[in-house]
Protein backbone atom coordinates (compact mmCIF):
# COMPACT_ATOMS: atom_id res chain seq x y z
CA UNK A 1 0.00 0.00 0.00
CA UNK A 2 1.54 3.25 -1.11
CA UNK A 3 0.71 6.83 -0.39
CA UNK A 4 -2.60 5.94 1.21
CA UNK A 5 -4.25 9.21 2.10
CA UNK A 6 -7.72 10.45 2.87
CA UNK A 7 -9.51 13.51 4.15
CA UNK A 8 -12.64 12.44 5.96
CA UNK A 9 -14.88 13.35 8.87
CA UNK A 10 -12.22 12.39 11.40
CA UNK A 11 -9.59 14.62 9.81
CA UNK A 12 -6.67 13.88 7.56
CA UNK A 13 -5.17 10.40 7.58
CA UNK A 14 -1.93 9.59 5.78
CA UNK A 15 0.21 9.41 3.84
CA UNK A 16 0.88 5.80 4.86
CA UNK A 17 3.00 3.14 3.25
CA UNK A 18 3.29 -0.48 4.34
CA UNK A 19 3.43 -4.02 3.01
CA UNK A 20 1.85 -7.18 4.39
CA UNK A 21 3.40 -10.44 3.09
CA UNK A 22 1.11 -13.44 2.82
CA UNK A 23 1.04 -15.61 5.91
CA UNK A 24 1.83 -12.66 8.17
CA UNK A 25 -0.14 -10.97 10.92
CA UNK A 26 0.46 -7.25 10.62
CA UNK A 27 -0.66 -4.85 13.34
CA UNK A 28 -1.77 -1.25 13.00
CA UNK A 29 -1.03 0.25 16.37
CA UNK A 30 -1.95 3.62 17.77
CA UNK A 31 -3.96 5.37 20.44
CA UNK A 32 -7.73 5.78 20.22
CA UNK A 33 -8.70 8.35 17.60
CA UNK A 34 -5.41 8.09 15.73
CA UNK A 35 -7.11 6.99 12.48
CA UNK A 36 -6.56 3.21 12.63
CA UNK A 37 -10.16 2.37 11.75
CA UNK A 38 -10.11 4.96 8.96
CA UNK A 39 -7.10 3.22 7.42
CA UNK A 40 -9.02 -0.06 7.22
CA UNK A 41 -12.11 1.70 5.85
CA UNK A 42 -9.95 3.43 3.23
CA UNK A 43 -8.47 0.13 2.08
CA UNK A 44 -11.92 -1.38 1.45
CA UNK A 45 -13.22 1.89 -0.01
CA UNK A 46 -15.78 2.68 2.67
CA UNK A 47 -14.00 6.05 2.81
CA UNK A 48 -12.87 8.03 -0.20
CA UNK A 49 -9.09 7.99 -0.41
CA UNK A 50 -6.16 8.59 -2.70
CA UNK A 51 -3.24 6.26 -3.22
CA UNK A 52 -2.66 2.70 -4.28
CA UNK A 53 -3.50 -0.65 -2.74
CA UNK A 54 -1.81 -3.54 -4.54
CA UNK A 55 -2.47 -7.24 -4.04
CA UNK A 56 -0.08 -9.58 -5.85
CA UNK A 57 0.58 -6.90 -8.47
CA UNK A 58 -3.12 -6.10 -8.95
CA UNK A 59 -4.34 -2.59 -8.14
CA UNK A 60 -7.30 -3.35 -5.88
CA UNK A 61 -8.76 0.13 -6.17
CA UNK A 62 -9.30 -0.41 -9.88
CA UNK A 63 -11.76 -3.18 -9.00
CA UNK A 64 -15.41 -2.53 -8.21
CA UNK A 65 -15.68 -2.21 -4.41
CA UNK A 66 -17.79 -5.35 -4.00
CA UNK A 67 -15.20 -7.40 -5.87
CA UNK A 68 -12.39 -5.86 -3.76
CA UNK A 69 -14.28 -6.68 -0.54
CA UNK A 70 -14.51 -10.35 -1.48
CA UNK A 71 -10.70 -10.41 -1.54
CA UNK A 72 -10.09 -8.14 1.44
CA UNK A 73 -12.45 -8.70 4.37
CA UNK A 74 -12.97 -6.23 7.18
CA UNK A 75 -14.59 -7.16 10.48
CA UNK A 76 -15.60 -3.93 12.24
CA UNK A 77 -15.13 -3.30 15.95
CA UNK A 78 -18.88 -3.39 16.63
CA UNK A 79 -20.19 -6.81 15.62
CA UNK A 80 -23.32 -6.55 13.49
CA UNK A 81 -25.33 -9.68 12.70
CA UNK A 82 -28.24 -9.94 10.29
CA UNK A 83 -31.68 -11.24 11.16
CA UNK A 84 -31.88 -15.02 10.83
CA UNK A 85 -29.78 -17.89 12.05
CA UNK A 86 -26.03 -18.07 12.50
CA UNK A 87 -25.86 -20.36 9.45
CA UNK A 88 -27.73 -17.80 7.35
CA UNK A 89 -25.28 -15.16 8.53
CA UNK A 90 -22.22 -17.23 7.69
CA UNK A 91 -23.50 -18.24 4.26
CA UNK A 92 -24.60 -14.66 3.35
CA UNK A 93 -21.47 -13.73 1.37
CA UNK A 94 -21.56 -16.95 -0.64
CA UNK A 95 -25.26 -16.52 -1.41
CA UNK A 96 -24.54 -13.08 -2.81
CA UNK A 97 -22.35 -14.79 -5.38
CA UNK A 98 -24.99 -17.43 -6.11
CA UNK A 99 -23.06 -20.15 -4.28
CA UNK A 100 -24.53 -22.48 -1.68
CA UNK A 101 -22.59 -23.18 1.50
CA UNK A 102 -22.58 -26.62 3.10
CA UNK A 103 -23.44 -26.82 6.78
CA UNK A 104 -20.23 -28.70 7.56
CA UNK A 105 -18.19 -25.88 5.99
CA UNK A 106 -19.97 -23.35 8.16
CA UNK A 107 -19.51 -25.59 11.20
CA UNK A 108 -15.76 -25.79 10.49
CA UNK A 109 -15.49 -22.01 10.35
CA UNK A 110 -17.49 -21.67 13.56
CA UNK A 111 -15.16 -24.13 15.21
CA UNK A 112 -12.14 -22.05 14.11
CA UNK A 113 -13.81 -19.18 15.94
CA UNK A 114 -14.38 -21.28 19.04
CA UNK A 115 -18.12 -21.95 18.65
CA UNK A 116 -19.68 -25.37 18.35
CA UNK A 117 -21.86 -26.63 15.49
CA UNK A 118 -24.90 -26.27 17.76
CA UNK A 119 -24.77 -22.52 17.21
CA UNK A 120 -25.62 -22.85 13.50
CA UNK A 121 -29.37 -22.86 14.13
CA UNK A 122 -29.30 -20.21 16.85
CA UNK A 123 -30.88 -16.84 16.15
CA UNK A 124 -27.86 -14.61 15.60
CA UNK A 125 -29.44 -11.54 17.19
CA UNK A 126 -29.85 -13.38 20.48
CA UNK A 127 -26.13 -14.13 20.91
CA UNK A 128 -23.84 -12.29 23.31
CA UNK A 129 -21.53 -9.57 21.96
CA UNK A 130 -18.53 -11.90 22.07
CA UNK A 131 -20.42 -14.66 20.26
CA UNK A 132 -21.63 -12.17 17.65
CA UNK A 133 -18.03 -11.08 17.05
CA UNK A 134 -17.02 -14.70 16.47
CA UNK A 135 -19.93 -15.17 14.05
CA UNK A 136 -18.80 -12.01 12.23
CA UNK A 137 -15.26 -13.38 11.91
CA UNK A 138 -16.58 -16.75 10.67
CA UNK A 139 -18.85 -14.89 8.22
CA UNK A 140 -15.84 -12.98 6.88
CA UNK A 141 -13.78 -16.17 6.59
CA UNK A 142 -16.58 -17.83 4.59
CA UNK A 143 -15.78 -15.48 1.70
CA UNK A 144 -12.25 -16.98 1.61
CA UNK A 145 -10.55 -13.57 1.68
CA UNK A 146 -6.89 -13.13 0.77
CA UNK A 147 -6.53 -10.50 3.49
CA UNK A 148 -8.53 -10.47 6.72
CA UNK A 149 -8.63 -7.17 8.58
CA UNK A 150 -9.86 -7.14 12.19
CA UNK A 151 -10.66 -3.87 13.94
CA UNK A 152 -9.99 -4.11 17.69
CA UNK A 153 -11.38 -7.67 17.92
CA UNK A 154 -10.31 -8.08 21.54
CA UNK A 155 -12.69 -5.29 22.57
CA UNK A 156 -15.70 -7.52 21.91
CA UNK A 157 -14.16 -10.90 22.76
CA UNK A 158 -14.13 -12.39 26.22
CA UNK A 159 -10.50 -11.95 27.47
CA UNK A 160 -10.34 -15.55 28.70
CA UNK A 161 -10.81 -17.05 25.23
CA UNK A 162 -10.16 -14.07 22.96
CA UNK A 163 -6.48 -14.83 22.49
CA UNK A 164 -7.16 -18.49 21.77
CA UNK A 165 -9.81 -17.60 19.17
CA UNK A 166 -7.56 -15.07 17.45
CA UNK A 167 -4.63 -17.49 17.32
CA UNK A 168 -6.92 -20.10 15.72
CA UNK A 169 -8.20 -17.54 13.19
CA UNK A 170 -4.66 -16.41 12.32
CA UNK A 171 -3.53 -20.04 11.92
CA UNK A 172 -6.49 -20.65 9.59
CA UNK A 173 -5.54 -17.62 7.49
CA UNK A 174 -1.90 -18.73 7.33
CA UNK A 175 -2.98 -22.19 6.16
CA UNK A 176 -5.05 -20.54 3.43
CA UNK A 177 -2.00 -18.50 2.37
CA UNK A 178 -3.65 -15.28 3.42
CA UNK A 179 -2.56 -12.35 5.55
CA UNK A 180 -4.11 -10.62 8.54
CA UNK A 181 -4.19 -6.94 9.42
CA UNK A 182 -4.98 -6.42 13.08
CA UNK A 183 -5.92 -3.01 14.37
CA UNK A 184 -5.35 -2.48 18.06
CA UNK A 185 -4.57 0.26 20.55
CA UNK A 186 -3.03 -2.29 22.95
CA UNK A 187 0.72 -2.81 22.58
CA UNK A 188 0.33 -6.20 24.27
CA UNK A 189 -2.07 -7.43 21.56
CA UNK A 190 0.38 -6.37 18.85
CA UNK A 191 3.23 -8.15 20.64
CA UNK A 192 1.15 -11.29 21.19
CA UNK A 193 -0.23 -11.73 17.70
CA UNK A 194 1.77 -9.82 15.11
CA UNK A 195 5.26 -9.91 13.68
CA UNK A 196 5.38 -6.41 12.25
CA UNK A 197 3.41 -3.25 12.82
CA UNK A 198 2.60 0.21 11.58
CA UNK A 199 2.39 2.82 14.31
CA UNK A 200 0.17 5.81 13.62
CA UNK A 201 -0.64 8.90 15.61
CA UNK A 202 -3.06 11.67 14.61
CA UNK A 203 -3.37 10.00 11.22
CA UNK A 204 0.37 10.18 10.54
CA UNK A 205 2.71 7.24 10.03
CA UNK A 206 5.16 7.18 12.95
CA UNK A 207 7.02 3.95 12.27
CA UNK A 208 6.73 0.66 10.44
CA UNK A 209 8.73 -2.54 10.94
CA UNK A 210 9.41 -5.36 13.41
CA UNK A 211 7.45 -4.70 16.57
CA UNK A 212 10.22 -5.01 19.19
CA UNK A 213 12.46 -2.69 17.15
CA UNK A 214 9.90 0.03 16.48
CA UNK A 215 8.60 -0.08 20.03
CA UNK A 216 12.08 0.84 21.24
CA UNK A 217 12.35 3.75 18.83
CA UNK A 218 11.92 7.21 20.39
CA UNK A 219 8.99 7.99 18.03
CA UNK A 220 6.96 5.26 19.74
CA UNK A 221 7.45 6.56 23.26
CA UNK A 222 3.91 7.91 23.35
CA UNK A 223 2.60 4.32 23.28
CA UNK A 224 4.20 3.66 26.65
CA UNK A 225 2.28 6.46 28.30
CA UNK A 226 -0.75 5.28 30.30
CA UNK A 227 -3.33 7.32 28.33
CA UNK A 228 -2.12 5.79 25.08
CA UNK B 1 -86.94 13.29 -4.07
CA UNK B 2 -83.80 13.35 -6.21
CA UNK B 3 -83.91 11.11 -9.27
CA UNK B 4 -81.11 9.26 -11.12
CA UNK B 5 -78.80 11.63 -12.95
CA UNK B 6 -79.76 14.55 -10.72
CA UNK B 7 -77.99 15.98 -7.71
CA UNK B 8 -78.63 18.40 -4.88
CA UNK B 9 -76.93 21.73 -5.41
CA UNK B 10 -75.42 22.94 -2.13
CA UNK B 11 -76.26 26.46 -1.10
CA UNK B 12 -73.72 28.77 0.59
CA UNK B 13 -75.85 28.34 3.73
CA UNK B 14 -74.93 24.66 3.70
CA UNK B 15 -71.25 25.52 3.34
CA UNK B 16 -71.64 27.92 6.27
CA UNK B 17 -73.20 25.19 8.46
CA UNK B 18 -70.29 22.84 7.65
CA UNK B 19 -67.85 25.67 8.44
CA UNK B 20 -69.57 26.17 11.79
CA UNK B 21 -68.99 22.49 12.58
CA UNK B 22 -65.33 22.90 11.67
CA UNK B 23 -65.07 26.03 13.79
CA UNK B 24 -66.70 24.19 16.70
CA UNK B 25 -64.02 21.50 16.38
CA UNK B 26 -61.29 24.18 16.41
CA UNK B 27 -62.81 25.78 19.53
CA UNK B 28 -62.93 22.37 21.20
CA UNK B 29 -59.21 21.83 20.56
CA UNK B 30 -58.57 25.26 22.13
CA UNK B 31 -60.65 24.37 25.21
CA UNK B 32 -58.73 21.12 25.56
CA UNK B 33 -55.45 23.06 25.11
CA UNK B 34 -54.25 20.69 22.39
CA UNK B 35 -52.30 23.43 20.60
CA UNK B 36 -53.98 22.50 17.33
CA UNK B 37 -56.23 25.51 17.02
CA UNK B 38 -53.95 27.68 14.89
CA UNK B 39 -53.03 24.91 12.43
CA UNK B 40 -56.61 23.68 12.17
CA UNK B 41 -57.96 27.20 11.67
CA UNK B 42 -55.40 28.03 9.00
CA UNK B 43 -56.10 24.65 7.41
CA UNK B 44 -59.81 25.43 7.17
CA UNK B 45 -59.18 28.81 5.57
CA UNK B 46 -56.63 27.39 3.16
CA UNK B 47 -58.96 24.55 2.17
CA UNK B 48 -61.74 27.05 1.48
CA UNK B 49 -59.59 29.31 -0.66
CA UNK B 50 -57.73 26.52 -2.47
CA UNK B 51 -60.82 24.44 -3.26
CA UNK B 52 -62.79 27.46 -4.42
CA UNK B 53 -59.87 28.52 -6.64
CA UNK B 54 -59.61 24.97 -7.96
CA UNK B 55 -63.36 24.98 -8.61
CA UNK B 56 -63.13 28.16 -10.65
CA UNK B 57 -60.02 26.90 -12.49
CA UNK B 58 -61.53 23.51 -13.32
CA UNK B 59 -64.78 25.21 -14.32
CA UNK B 60 -62.87 27.46 -16.69
CA UNK B 61 -60.95 24.51 -18.13
CA UNK B 62 -64.16 22.51 -18.58
CA UNK B 63 -65.84 25.36 -20.43
CA UNK B 64 -62.87 26.03 -22.71
CA UNK B 65 -61.78 22.39 -23.29
CA UNK B 66 -58.30 23.30 -24.53
CA UNK B 67 -56.25 20.09 -24.39
CA UNK B 68 -52.94 21.91 -23.89
CA UNK B 69 -54.35 23.95 -21.02
CA UNK B 70 -55.63 20.78 -19.34
CA UNK B 71 -52.26 19.06 -19.76
CA UNK B 72 -50.53 22.17 -18.46
CA UNK B 73 -52.72 22.02 -15.35
CA UNK B 74 -51.56 18.43 -14.77
CA UNK B 75 -47.92 19.52 -15.19
CA UNK B 76 -48.45 22.29 -12.63
CA UNK B 77 -49.96 19.77 -10.20
CA UNK B 78 -46.95 17.54 -10.75
CA UNK B 79 -44.52 20.39 -10.16
CA UNK B 80 -46.31 21.44 -6.97
CA UNK B 81 -46.29 17.80 -5.80
CA UNK B 82 -42.51 17.62 -6.35
CA UNK B 83 -42.03 20.81 -4.34
CA UNK B 84 -44.32 19.55 -1.57
CA UNK B 85 -42.38 16.27 -1.23
CA UNK B 86 -39.03 18.11 -1.22
CA UNK B 87 -40.39 20.49 1.41
CA UNK B 88 -41.55 17.65 3.64
CA UNK B 89 -38.18 15.93 3.26
CA UNK B 90 -36.25 19.09 4.09
CA UNK B 91 -34.54 17.52 7.09
CA UNK B 92 -33.60 14.30 5.32
CA UNK B 93 -30.41 15.44 3.67
CA UNK B 94 -29.01 13.06 1.08
CA UNK B 95 -27.45 13.33 -2.31
CA UNK B 96 -29.86 12.45 -5.14
CA UNK B 97 -33.04 13.43 -3.28
CA UNK B 98 -34.37 15.71 -6.02
CA UNK B 99 -33.73 13.12 -8.70
CA UNK B 100 -35.50 10.42 -6.66
CA UNK B 101 -38.58 12.59 -6.12
CA UNK B 102 -38.78 13.73 -9.75
CA UNK B 103 -38.27 10.21 -11.11
CA UNK B 104 -40.78 8.75 -8.65
CA UNK B 105 -43.54 11.17 -9.59
CA UNK B 106 -42.84 11.43 -13.31
CA UNK B 107 -42.21 7.73 -13.97
CA UNK B 108 -44.51 6.42 -11.24
CA UNK B 109 -47.61 8.60 -11.48
CA UNK B 110 -47.76 9.94 -15.05
CA UNK B 111 -47.91 6.57 -16.86
CA UNK B 112 -50.70 5.48 -14.50
CA UNK B 113 -52.62 8.66 -15.29
CA UNK B 114 -52.07 8.11 -19.01
CA UNK B 115 -53.41 4.54 -18.78
CA UNK B 116 -56.37 5.80 -16.74
CA UNK B 117 -57.34 8.35 -19.37
CA UNK B 118 -56.40 6.55 -22.57
CA UNK B 119 -57.10 2.97 -21.56
CA UNK B 120 -59.81 3.10 -18.90
CA UNK B 121 -62.05 6.17 -18.98
CA UNK B 122 -61.49 7.04 -22.66
CA UNK B 123 -63.42 10.32 -22.60
CA UNK B 124 -64.19 12.35 -25.70
CA UNK B 125 -62.32 14.65 -26.08
CA UNK B 126 -59.48 12.54 -24.67
CA UNK B 127 -58.02 15.18 -22.39
CA UNK B 128 -61.37 16.42 -21.11
CA UNK B 129 -60.78 18.49 -17.98
CA UNK B 130 -63.78 16.86 -16.27
CA UNK B 131 -61.79 13.59 -16.08
CA UNK B 132 -58.16 14.54 -16.53
CA UNK B 133 -57.97 17.04 -13.68
CA UNK B 134 -59.74 15.09 -10.90
CA UNK B 135 -58.16 11.74 -11.80
CA UNK B 136 -54.77 13.40 -12.26
CA UNK B 137 -55.10 15.07 -8.90
CA UNK B 138 -55.96 11.79 -7.16
CA UNK B 139 -53.15 9.83 -8.77
CA UNK B 140 -50.49 12.51 -8.25
CA UNK B 141 -51.46 13.32 -4.66
CA UNK B 142 -51.59 9.63 -3.71
CA UNK B 143 -48.13 9.09 -5.18
CA UNK B 144 -46.89 12.26 -3.49
CA UNK B 145 -48.06 11.27 -0.01
CA UNK B 146 -46.87 7.70 -0.27
CA UNK B 147 -43.50 8.69 -1.69
CA UNK B 148 -42.91 11.17 1.12
CA UNK B 149 -43.53 8.45 3.68
CA UNK B 150 -41.38 5.89 1.83
CA UNK B 151 -38.40 8.22 1.35
CA UNK B 152 -38.62 9.42 4.93
CA UNK B 153 -38.58 5.84 6.17
CA UNK B 154 -35.78 4.84 3.78
CA UNK B 155 -33.56 7.65 5.03
CA UNK B 156 -34.26 6.63 8.64
CA UNK B 157 -33.48 3.00 7.75
CA UNK B 158 -30.06 3.94 6.40
CA UNK B 159 -29.28 6.21 9.33
CA UNK B 160 -30.29 3.76 12.04
CA UNK B 161 -28.98 0.64 10.28
CA UNK B 162 -25.76 2.07 8.89
CA UNK B 163 -23.73 -0.70 10.57
CA UNK B 164 -25.84 -3.41 8.99
CA UNK B 165 -25.67 -1.82 5.54
CA UNK B 166 -21.88 -1.53 5.81
CA UNK B 167 -21.66 -5.13 7.05
CA UNK B 168 -23.47 -6.29 3.91
CA UNK B 169 -21.24 -4.14 1.68
CA UNK B 170 -18.16 -5.52 3.46
CA UNK B 171 -19.27 -9.05 2.63
CA UNK B 172 -19.25 -8.21 -1.07
CA UNK B 173 -22.83 -7.04 -1.55
CA UNK B 174 -23.44 -4.59 -4.36
CA UNK B 175 -25.24 -1.36 -3.49
CA UNK B 176 -28.52 -2.83 -4.76
CA UNK B 177 -28.08 -6.00 -2.68
CA UNK B 178 -27.18 -4.06 0.47
CA UNK B 179 -30.10 -1.66 0.02
CA UNK B 180 -32.74 -4.26 -0.77
CA UNK B 181 -33.85 -5.14 2.80
CA UNK B 182 -34.23 -1.44 3.58
CA UNK B 183 -36.06 -0.63 0.34
CA UNK B 184 -38.38 -3.55 1.08
CA UNK B 185 -39.10 -2.32 4.63
CA UNK B 186 -39.74 1.24 3.45
CA UNK B 187 -41.96 0.39 0.48
CA UNK B 188 -43.91 -2.16 2.54
CA UNK B 189 -44.55 0.42 5.24
CA UNK B 190 -45.79 2.89 2.64
CA UNK B 191 -47.93 0.41 0.75
CA UNK B 192 -49.64 -1.10 3.78
CA UNK B 193 -52.00 1.86 4.04
CA UNK B 194 -53.44 1.52 0.53
CA UNK B 195 -53.49 -2.28 0.84
CA UNK B 196 -55.46 -1.96 4.10
CA UNK B 197 -57.86 0.37 2.30
CA UNK B 198 -58.28 -2.21 -0.48
CA UNK B 199 -59.19 -4.79 2.16
CA UNK B 200 -61.75 -2.64 3.94
CA UNK B 201 -63.19 -0.52 1.13
CA UNK B 202 -66.95 -0.90 0.74
CA UNK B 203 -67.22 -2.64 4.12
CA UNK B 204 -66.36 0.20 6.44
CA UNK B 205 -66.11 3.30 4.34
CA UNK B 206 -67.28 4.38 0.92
CA UNK B 207 -64.48 6.48 -0.56
CA UNK B 208 -64.72 9.95 -2.03
CA UNK B 209 -65.12 9.06 -5.70
CA UNK B 210 -67.99 6.66 -5.13
CA UNK B 211 -69.62 9.04 -2.67
CA UNK B 212 -69.27 11.84 -5.19
CA UNK B 213 -70.74 9.77 -8.01
CA UNK B 214 -73.65 8.62 -5.85
CA UNK B 215 -74.46 12.11 -4.64
CA UNK B 216 -74.01 13.30 -8.23
CA UNK B 217 -76.81 10.98 -9.30
CA UNK B 218 -74.86 8.10 -10.87
CA UNK B 219 -76.16 4.52 -10.50
CA UNK B 220 -74.62 2.57 -7.63
CA UNK B 221 -72.98 -0.11 -9.78
CA UNK B 222 -71.47 2.46 -12.13
CA UNK B 223 -70.21 4.41 -9.12
CA UNK B 224 -68.69 1.19 -7.74
CA UNK B 225 -67.00 0.56 -11.10
CA UNK B 226 -65.46 4.00 -10.95
CA UNK B 227 -64.27 3.42 -7.42
CA UNK B 228 -62.74 0.03 -8.29
CA UNK B 229 -60.85 1.61 -11.17
CA UNK B 230 -59.66 4.47 -8.98
CA UNK B 231 -58.48 2.12 -6.21
CA UNK B 232 -56.45 0.06 -8.67
CA UNK B 233 -54.96 3.17 -10.22
CA UNK B 234 -54.06 4.61 -6.82
CA UNK B 235 -52.42 1.37 -5.79
CA UNK B 236 -50.40 1.30 -9.02
CA UNK B 237 -49.32 4.92 -8.69
CA UNK B 238 -48.37 4.39 -5.04
CA UNK B 239 -46.44 1.25 -5.86
CA UNK B 240 -44.58 2.45 -8.95
CA UNK B 241 -43.67 5.85 -7.54
CA UNK B 242 -42.55 4.39 -4.20
CA UNK B 243 -40.35 1.69 -5.74
CA UNK B 244 -38.81 3.99 -8.35
CA UNK B 245 -38.12 6.76 -5.81
CA UNK B 246 -36.78 4.35 -3.18
CA UNK B 247 -34.45 2.61 -5.64
CA UNK B 248 -33.19 5.91 -6.98
CA UNK B 249 -32.61 7.31 -3.48
CA UNK B 250 -30.89 4.13 -2.31
CA UNK B 251 -28.63 4.09 -5.36
CA UNK B 252 -27.61 7.68 -4.60
CA UNK B 253 -27.08 7.07 -0.88
CA UNK B 254 -24.99 3.98 -1.62
CA UNK B 255 -23.20 5.36 -4.67
CA UNK B 256 -19.65 4.02 -5.00
CA UNK B 257 -20.86 1.16 -2.76
CA UNK B 258 -20.43 3.13 0.44
CA UNK B 259 -22.90 4.88 2.73
CA UNK B 260 -22.96 8.55 1.71
CA UNK B 261 -24.84 10.10 4.62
Amino acid sequence: MRGLRTRCRTGVVGPLQFEVPSGEVFAILGPSGSGKTTVLRMIVRLEDAEGEVMLDGEDLWRLQPHILRRKVALVPQEPVVFSGTVFENISYGRLLRGENMRRDEAADLLSVCGLSEDFLDETAAKLSTGEKMRVCIARALANKPVVLMLDEPTAALDPSIGAKVLHAVFTHMRQQGGAVVLVTHRVQDALSFAERALIIRNGRQIAVGNIPEILHSPEADFLKQPHA
Amino acid sequence: MVGKGEYVVLSWDGVFVAALMGAAAVVYTLIERLRLGREAGIGMVRAFVQLLAAGYAIGWLMRRQIAYANLLAVCIMLLVAILVVLGRLREQRFYGKIRAVVLGLVLGALPVLLVAIVGVVRPKPLFDARYLIPIGSMVISAAMNNMTQVLNRLHAEFVSNRGEVEARLLLGATAAQAAHPHIRASVRAGMLRIINVLHSVGLVHIPGVMTGQLTGGMGAIHAAQYQIVIMYLLMSANCFSAIIAAKSAAAAILSNERVNL
